[in-house]
């Protein structure tokens, strides 16, 4: 297997998460898969050769400054459109956001008692994670799901492993919190 | 259940969405993979053809150790007398300006001369 198609074997492993990272990040599919194909072709561009036992930490580092890239520009893109629109339509709150709307469908094909109950909950935590600050939500997506150790976590963000640490726990307890009344504490 | 066990548990839960993605969505990110593999092939192909370059041009440079040294020789040869030729230029540079001064069609005095009224009326010495 040469280095192109070893590549593109790791970003098969990988493309569906870091999907739903972006989208638990930006909240807007469109804006998540934007910034996943630019991951994957900085990653392509910058690192063809790279040993696969690299990939993973390089991806998450280009997928994170990427997602950060996003909201800069989307930072600047409203401090010009968000007055205009203001004065254009005069309806301010039009602009919240419903993460609800970005969980998935189910499919109906499934049983449909398991679908019941893992959806709920499922939506329920997607949710949960969408409101989390983006550092924490960064740590705890890094830490546990990707299952990176802190060393490594602490790299992708670029932040000391004791801001990892602290991060990783507050995002913990605010899950917990927020999930408490559907029952999935751990308390 | 403590903290890892609990993050743990709700990461499993997040795997189990990954499964339920829109078609479309999974085809977008497979064309981005594609596109992406295609890119890695053709920047591995560039590195390869530079590193080839490289390794040639030692290679030469191993094979012909004398000639490089000749060429080196050579071109320190040029150098040291271009800043040869360059350093005695300077020293003569008023002569220059002299050489000029005195083949113009003016004379020297028609400089010294506020309005040229003296050389024009003739009473100039030269």
């Amino acid at each position: 297997m040469n280095a192109a198609d070893r590549l593109s074997h790791f970003l098969a492993g990988v493309e569906r998460k870091a999907f739903r990272q972006a989208v638990y990040a930006v909240r807007d599919e469109q804006g998540a898969l934007d910034i996943v194909q630019d991951a994957m072709m900085k990653l392509a561009e910058k690192y063809p050769d790279a040993p696969e036992n690299e990939l993973p930490l390089l991806f998450q580092r280009i997928l994170q400054n990427t997602i950060r890239d996003y909201y800069r520009r989307q930072k600047v893109r409203n401090f010009w459109v968000s007055p205009m629109s203001f004065f254009a339509s005069g309806q301010e709150g039009q602009e919240d956001h419903d993460p609800m709307e970005h969980v998935q469908a189910t499919d109906v094909n499934s049983d449909p008692f398991y679908v019941l109950a893992t959806d709920k909950s499922l939506a329920s935590i997607q949710k949960a994670i969408e409101k989390l600050p983006g550092r924490q939500r960064e740590a705890f997506l890094l830490r546990y799901w990707e299952e990176m150790d802190v060393a490594e976590t602490a790299t992708v963000m670029g932040c000391s492993e004791g801001s990892v640490k602290t991060h990783c726990s507050r995002a913990v307890h605010a899950l917990a919190t927020m999930l408490k009344n559907k029952g999935s504490s751990y308390e | 259940m403590n903290e890892e066990a609990f993050a743990k548990q709700l990461v499993m839960k997040l795997d189990v969405g990954l499964t339920e993605l829109r078609p479309e969505v999974v085809e977008r990110l497979e064309s981005a993979r594609f596109r992406a593999r295609d890119l890695a092939r053709l920047k591995s192909h560039e590195h390869a053809v530079h590193s080839a370059h490289g390794l040639a041009v030692i290679g030469w440079v191993r094979q012909h150790r004398a000639g490089t040294v000749g060429m080196l020789l050579v071109l320190l040869l040029g150098v040291a007398v271009a800043m040869w030729q360059s350093s005695s230029n300077g020293n003569d540079d008023t002569a220059d300006v002299d050489a000029a001064l005195l083949t113009g069609d003016l004379p020297v005095n028609a400089y010294l001369d506020n309005h040229l009224n003296k050389w024009t009326s003739g009473d100039s010495n030269n």
